[in-house]
C-alpha cells in the first residue's frame, strides 16, 4: 500500500508537471503546482467520460496527451519565467506547510471523505455507464452526487489503475490541497513584491498557515473545503490585491476553475469574485471577461449533474420555517459564525479601518489595490453563507455544528489576506516610493500588456 | 524634564496596525500549530485517537470481506444495521461502489449485504463483520 501511495504521488507530479511548467516557466514552482494541474486534467477526463461515454482510463490517456501537447505549444510561445521561481523560493513556500501535514497520520475516517468524495471517486473509476447510473440513483442521494468532481477526479484516476484503498485517497487529496495552499502562499508573496522580502515571505506563509485555522484535519482529511477555499483565496489575492491583476492571469484562472469545480458554494463564490474583477477591470473588459470562464465551467457541471438526475438536499428542498423559525435560524447562524470567525473579523476590520484612514498612501506606494475589494468578496461570501443556512433544509443546530468550521474557511483566509496587506504596509519603509525595501527579485513592470507573451 | 513632543498619527497607526494585524495572524496560525502537535502524536502513537483507528480498522476489514464474498458487478441490497444505521448504510454503499456493485432498493438482486458487530479481541481488532446472504 505504501508503494502504491508513493507511485500515485509520483504519477500525479509527472502528469501535472508539463502544463504547470508551461504556465509558470519555473521547474521548482511547477513541482508545487503540478498536483493541481494533474487534478484539473483528471477532472476534464471525468467530465468527457460522463458526456461521451467509455472507460475513465481511455479518457485519462487522451487528456494527458492533449495536456502535454498544449504544454508544448504554450512553452514555445514567448514568455518569461514567473517571479520568485528559484529553488530557494519553492522551499520557502513548501517547508512551512509540511509540519501541519503530519495530520496525514490521522486515520482516514472523516465522514464526508467517505460518504461523498471517495464514493464519487469510486463510481468515476468504474466508467461512464456505472457513474451515470449511480449519480442518478435514489440510493445515493445522501452522497450529494451533484457536487462537482474536482476533489474526486484525481483519486478516481489513481483508482482506475490500482485497487482502491483509503490511505492512497487520503494522500492524493492532501497533495492536491497542499498544492493549492502553496499557490496561495506564492500569490501573496507575488502581490507583496514591493515590500521587504522578509516581511513579505513571513506574511505569505502566515496566510498559507491560516488554512488550518479552525479545522486541523481540513487539508489531510480527504475533504474539499480547504481545497476550494485556498484556491479561491489565491485567485482573490491575484485578482483583487495586486496592482495589475490581469497581467498574469493563468494561475488565478486555474485556481478559480478549481474552486468552481470543487464544491457548489465554490461556484457561487467564484461567480461573486468574477463580478468584482469585472467591475475592477472594466477599463479592459475583454481581459476581465476571462474570469467568467471558470464560472462557465462550474455552470456546465451543474447542468450536466442535473441532466444525469443528480439530487442534493440543498437543491431539492428548502427550509419550511416560517418567520419565527427564520429568526431563530438567523440567531443560531450568527452566534455560530461569531464563535468561529467573529474575533478575527473584528480584528481585521479594526486594522482595515485604521489602515484606510491613515495608511492609504503607503498602501498605494506598496503597489496594493484598495482593501475594499477583498472585503467585498468576503462580505458577499458571508451573506451567501448566512442565506444558505437560513433557507437550507437541514435542522439548523446540527447543520451548523457539522459544517460551520469548514465552510467559514474562505472568510478566515480573506481576512488573513486583508491583514497581510495592511501589515505589509505598516512594516513598509518610506511611503514615497518604497525605495528602501529589501527585494529578492527585480520588480515587475507595472503596466498590463507590457509583456504580451506572459502566461503565468 | 518631561518631553511633550507629539507623535505622528501615521506612526501610531503603523504601530497599531502592525500589532493588531500580527496578533490576528498569529491567532489564525494556532490551528497549524495544533495540527502539527496532533500529527506528531498520531505519528508516534498509532492509538492516539482510538475510536478513529477502530473505525478505520472496521472499514478496512469490511472492505476485505466485501472483496472476498461479493463478486464485482453484483446487484445487492443493503440490510439495515442494528446500531449506527446511517453510518453503515453509507459505508456499505461506498464499498459497493468501489466494487462496482449496483445498490438496488427494489427489484431483483443477487445478494443482501449487512454489518453485524462483534466483540473486539484487542482494542485495535475489528469490531464488525460483513454479513452476506445470496438471494438470487
Amino acid at each position: 500500500m505504501a508503494l502504491t501511495s508513493m507511485l500515485a504521488v509520483l504519477a500525479l507530479l509527472a502528469a501535472g508537471f508539463p502544463l504547470a511548467f508551461a504556465v509558470l516557466r519555473s521547474p521548482f514552482l511547477a513541482v508545487l503546482f503540478a498536483p493541481v494541474t494533474a487534478a484539473l486534467l483528471s477532472t476534464v477526463a471525468v467530465v468527457l467520460m460522463l458526456v461521451v461515454g467509455g472507460p475513465l482510463l481511455l479518457w485519462l490517456a487522451l487528456v494527458l496527451v492533449a495536456g502535454a501537447a498544449g504544454a508544448w505549444w504554450l512553452s514555445r510561445r514567448p514568455g518569461e519565467s514567473a517571479p520568485y521561481g528559484g529553488w530557494s523560493h519553492a522551499l520557502l513556500i513548501a517547508l512551512p506547510l509540511l509540519p501541519p501535514c503530519f495530520m496525514i497520520f490521522e486515520p482516514a475516517f472523516q465522514w464526508d471523505a467517505h460518504s461523498i468524495w471517495w464514493l464519487h471517486a469510486g463510481y468515476f473509476a468504474n466508467g461512464s455507464e456505472y457513474a451515470r447510473a449511480t449519480i442518478g440513483s435514489p440510493a445515493f442521494v445522501f452522497s450529494h452526487t451533484d457536487y462537482p468532481p474536482f476533489a474526486s477526479a484525481p483519486v478516481a484516476a489513481v483508482w482506475s489503475v490500482v485497487e482502491p484503498d483509503f490511505r492512497t485517497a487520503q494522500l492524493v487529496g492532501t497533495l492536491v490541497t497542499v498544492s493549492a495552499v502553496a499557490m496561495l502562499v506564492y500569490l501573496v508573496r507575488r502581490a507583496l513584491n514591493r515590500v521587504s522580502a522578509r516581511v513579505a515571505w513571513a506574511l505569505a506563509i502566515a496566510v498559507g498557515l491560516a488554512t488550518w485555522a479552525n479545522v486541523p484535519y481540513a487539508v489531510t482529511g480527504g475533504l474539499a473545503d480547504a481545497l476550494w477555499s485556498t484556491a479561491f483565496a489565491g485567485a482573490a489575492v491575484a485578482l483583487l490585491l495586486g496592482a495589475d491583476p490581469l497581467r498574469r492571469p493563468a494561475v488565478p484562472l486555474v485556481l478559480l476553475t478549481v474552486a468552481a469545480l470543487s464544491k457548489n458554494e465554490g461556484l457561487i463564490a467564484v461567480a461573486g469574485l468574477a463580478v468584482l474583477v469585472t467591475v475592477r477591470g472594466r477599463a479592459d473588459l475583454r481581459r476581465a471577461a476571462l474570469v467568467w470562464l471558470p464560472v462557465l465551467a462550474g455552470g456546465a457541471w451543474a447542468v450536466l449533474a442535473r441532466l444525469l438526475d443528480a439530487q442534493s438536499d440543498i437543491t431539492s428542498g428548502t427550509s419550511d420555517a416560517r418567520d419565527a423559525g427564520v429568526v431563530e435560524r438567523f440567531q443560531f447562524t450568527v452566534a455560530a459564525l461569531w464563535d468561529v470567525v467573529g474575533p478575527l473579523l473584528v480584528g481585521a476590520a479594526v486594522v482595515a479601518l485604521i489602515g484606510t484612514l491613515f495608511l492609504r498612501g503607503r498602501r498605494h506606494a506598496a503597489g496594493l489595490a484598495a482593501d475594499g475589494w477583498v472585503w467585498a468578496a468576503n462580505g458577499y461570501y458571508l451573506a451567501v453563507l448566512i442565506g444558505t443556512y437560513l433557507s437550507g433544509p437541514n435542522e439548523i443546530q446540527w447543520w451548523l455544528a457539522t459544517s460551520v468550521n469548514r465552510v467559514t474557511l474562505p472568510v478566515v483566509l480573506l481576512a488573513a489576506v486583508s491583514l497581510a496587506g495592511w501589515v505589509a504596509v505598516a512594516f513598509g519603509g518610506d511611503s514615497r516610493a518604497g525605495s528602501q525595501t529589501v527585494l529578492d527579485q527585480p520588480r515587475e513592470p507595472a503596466m498590463s500588456g507590457s509583456t504580451p507573451g506572459t502566461t503565468g | 524634564m518631561t518631553s511633550t513632543k507629539r507623535r505622528d498619527p501615521t506612526t501610531v497607526a503603523r504601530v497599531v496596525v502592525a500589532l493588531v494585524g500580527v496578533g490576528c495572524l498569529l491567532l489564525t496560525a494556532q490551528g497549524a500549530v495544533q495540527a502539527t502537535g496532533r500529527g506528531v502524536a498520531f505519528m508516534t502513537d498509532r492509538e492516539h485517537d482510538l475510536p478513529a483507528l477502530q473505525h478505520q480498522v472496521d472499514l478496512e476489514t469490511l472492505w476485505q470481506q466485501f472483496v472476498e464474498q461479493v463478486p464485482a458487478g453484483s446487484r445487492i441490497s443493503l440490510t439495515p444495521a442494528r446500531a449506527n444505521k446511517d453510518l453503515w448504510q453509507q459505508r456499505l454503499s461506498e464499498l459497493a461502489v468501489l466494487r462496482g456493485c449496483v445498490v438496488v432498493q427494489v427489484g431483483p438482486r443477487d445478494y443482501s449485504v449487512g454489518v453485524t458487530t462483534v466483540q473486539r479481541k484487542r482494542p485495535t481488532s475489528p469490531g464488525v463483520r460483513l454479513v452476506v446472504r445470496k438471494v438470487g
